[in-house]
């Protein structure tokens, strides 16, 4: 393909998109501009509005233009005398110029928002990937299935990810672009395969019957799992119970003892699975737990009725923190923390027994790391720092909790987070500073 | 295949499910030939030249445009022909001359100059957005870009549909003066077929995905002819007469259509001993309709 080509090709898109790139790109900085000078309890809620409305602008933008320029119409006839492959390059990939710069602008925001706390090129990762399969998912529909389908799974989108990013406090918040990303992907990748396949035989009912369930599958589908995950976390918040004042705790690998030194865990991998056994010397109890997957104990309070365990999923790619309570012998779920499959974790518990520090292996890349902190009165958990090469879980040490804060040692640098009212506001929570 | 047939297609097949689009498809449309390839709505010409230009996969047989394999050879084909299709759209909010730049990247036998006479003859201006160009002009720019590169075959899908019929004679003319102009091969489609007789000089008739007809224009015409009889009794049957499209009327007078007329055709009227014989000429229409029934007017 000579430059001339090239050349009109994008001059076509940028007159078609122009507008869009002028909002969506302005948005954010504006935001970035503006965040720090609001009001400290709105400063969570602007970067998520904001980012809503980049997102929703992509399905606008494939429908207004549609309607305005019928360019679907001439991108399906194919008539150029260039690979047709090129025709949907430049309709759907040269397209992602419009998320990929907005992704930038998003990516800057949310790194300026959120103090500098995290690398840059995280929330740019993120983000570009997330509005690239958003931008493809929205156009797919537009040229194959008209504007209705893509305002019925715009709205779709609407309703599971933006409501569920601005009223979850939850892991798929940050995580959100990255856990997802997969199923916007191999949903577009396999509509353009049946399309093409069915266009060619002109089964274009079927094509786009087919098509707009794959692709509203794909919106819909993690979707449920992240309300699912919404709904546990709320019935965890419904049977909190207090711990702070009572509970000393200390931790201690496979066994734990509490602080005054009267309870004793330990985990066992017995013949009959693994369990846990809680030795209390104040009332002079044994007590037993099964599980079915290994667990290890991490925490117990100073009368040994609340103990805090961490389970590996055994087919899964999430550890989960949970609570143990002997005496009822109820197990309770706090969080899960995804990680990458069979990777390697760091876990340590606060003194108070109210924050719990994790560095997993992430789960999008070797040799990189997720830390996260779990807010283990809320059940909240969030990722303050990802996929990060300088956090490794094999060669970091974890951690010098105090007050109000912990230290954070990796192979070159040491790391402070500052925690200064992380139950009542996730926006207030990260202040990373390098401290080389 | 050979070198003198621009477009040349042996049992070319279209299905769609137990559908027979186009069935056994022979075809050869002379170089340097205007060729009009007419049928009825739905009678197969539109996926006949989908298939041509490798826009729709054929079922079965082969086709070769300017020599060429329209699967593997494409780009080559979408080079070398201009393709006017039915409703094609274009990008709206360009304006005339901006869609002139954006297409000319496209096709490397670009001609500037024959763009700016074109532009002149069919009375487009340059600075008109394509929202507000008239059907009858969108009709004309569409015209122009499939020409502008020169294309050894224009092939027109239904070029004049939904047009009115004074803005249609005035497309057409201005089709007959450029390809006059220019010598090219002209393959176009249509079911209307009495705006078509001026401008072809070979026509090819399709009915129901087969095609029942193709020759010259003067030949189809000279083989088809009306024979009006008159008789002093009714006679009993007419079967003799050989090639019999159509009988429009019975009784003392007969009229019939017949093809391939001819002396053989002459001789087996006169052995029913008619009073009188009329031999008329028919125009295109007649014949058509005749071959394939009544035309629809778009």
């Amino acid at each position: 393909m000579n430059k001339g080509i090239f050349i009109r090709l994008l001059w076509r898109e940028w007159r078609e998109n122009w507008m869009y790139l002028v909002v969506g790109c302005g948005l954010p900085l504006v935001c970035a501009f503006v965040e720090p000078r609001i009001d400290k309890e709105l400063r969570g809620t602007l970067p998520i509005l904001c980012m809503g409305i980049c997102s929703l602008l992509f399905f606008m933008q494939a429908g207004i233009r549609d309607f305005n320029s019928k360019s679907g119409n001439a991108v399906k006839k194919q008539l150029f005398p260039i690979p047709s492959f090129f025709e949907y390059l430049f309709a759907y990939i040269i397209s992602a110029l419009l998320p990929l710069l907005m992704g930038v602008s998003l990516g800057v925001m949310e790194w300026k928002t959120s103090g500098n706390w995290m690398y840059v090129d995280i929330p740019l990762i993120g983000w570009i990937s997330f509005f690239v399969a958003i931008s493809l998912t929205a156009h797919l529909l537009i040229v194959l299935n008209g504007r209705l389908a893509n305002i019925l799974v715009g709205i779709m989108f609407g309703a599971a990810y933006i409501l569920s990013t601005a009223f979850g406090d939850n892991v798929g918040g940050k995580n959100l672009p990255v856990v997802f990303l997969p199923w916007f992907v191999t949903g577009i990748v396999v509509s353009i395969i049946v399309w093409e396949y069915c266009r060619k035989r002109l089964w274009l009912n079927l094509g786009r019957i087919i098509v707009i369930i794959i692709l509203a599958s794909a919106v819909l589908l993690p979707s449920k799992e992240f309300w699912a995950k919404q709904s546990e976390e709320i019935a965890i918040l419904q049977n909190q119970f207090a711990t702070k004042d009572q509970s000393n705790y200390d931790n201690y690998r496979n066994e734990v003892y509490s602080y005054n030194l009267r309870v004793h865990v330990a985990s066992e991998l017995g013949a009959n699975g693994p369990k846990l056994i809680c030795d209390n010397v104040q009332n002079n109890t044994i007590i037993t737990h099964k599980f079915s997957n290994e667990v290890i104990p991490m925490a117990v309070n100073n009368d040994g009725s609340r103990v805090l365990l961490l389970q590996r999923k055994k087919w899964g790619i999430y550890a989960q923190l949970l609570r143990w309570e002997p005496q009822s012998n109820r197990v309770m779920k706090i969080a899960d923390i995804p990680m990458a499959n069979r990777g390697g974790y760091l876990a340590g518990v606060d003194n108070s027994g109210d924050r719990v520090f994790f560095l997993v292996e992430s789960f999008i890349g070797t040799y990189s790391g997720d830390l996260w902190v779990v807010d283990v009165q809320s059940g909240r958990a969030k990722m303050i720092v990802g996929y990060s090469k300088d956090f490794n879980s094999e060669m970091n040490m974890l951690v010098n909790w105090e007050e109000k804060q912990a230290s954070y040692f990796s192979r070159k640098k040491k790391y402070v987070v500052a925690f200064p009212s992380l139950a009542t506001s996730i926006y207030e929570l990260p202040a990373v500073r390098n401290m080389k | 295949m050979s070198n003198d047939y621009v477009i040349e297609t042996a049992g070319l097949t279209r299905r769609f499910g137990k559908k027979l689009a186009v069935d056994n498809l022979t075809l050869q449309v002379p170089r340097g030939s205007v060729f009009a390839f007419l049928g009825k709505n739905g009678a197969g010409k539109t996926t006949t030249i989908r298939m041509l230009l490798n826009l729709l996969e054929k079922s079965g047989g082969t086709a070769r445009v300017l020599g060429l394999d329209p699967v593997k050879d494409e780009l080559e084909i979408k080079r070398r022909v201009g393709y006017v299709g039915d409703g094609q759209k274009m990008y709206d909010w360009m304006k005339v001359r901006e869609i002139i730049w954006y297409c000319k990247g496209f096709y490397p036998g670009w001609d500037d100059a024959f763009v700016a006479e074109l532009l002149t003859r069919l009375e487009l201006d340059p600075e008109t957005k394509i929202r507000h160009l008239s059907r009858g002009e969108e009709a004309k720019l569409a015209l122009l870009l499939s020409m502008a590169y020169k294309p050894e075959l224009l092939i027109l899908d239904e070029p004049t549909a939904g047009l009115d019929v004074v803005v249609r004679r005035d497309f057409l003319e201005g089709v007959i003066e450029l390809i006059q102009q220019e010598g090219r091969s002209v393959f176009f489609s249509s079911h209307i077929v009495h705006e078509v007789e001026r401008v072809a000089d070979w026509v090819g008739i399709i009915d129901a995905g087969k095609m029942i007809w193709c020759s010259p224009l003067a030949e189809l015409k000279e083989s088809v002819r009306r024979i009006t009889m008159t008789f002093a009794e009714a006679p009993k049957s007419l079967d003799t007469i050989p090639h019999i499209l159509l009988q429009e009327n019975a009784g003392r007078q007969p009229s019939l259509l017949v093809s391939h007329f001819s002396d053989a055709t002459l001789a087996a009227v006169q052995q029913l001993n008619p009073a009188d014989v009329e031999v008329h000429d028919l125009g295109l229409e007649d014949i058509f309709v005749a071959m394939v029934g009544k035309p629809e007017e778009a």
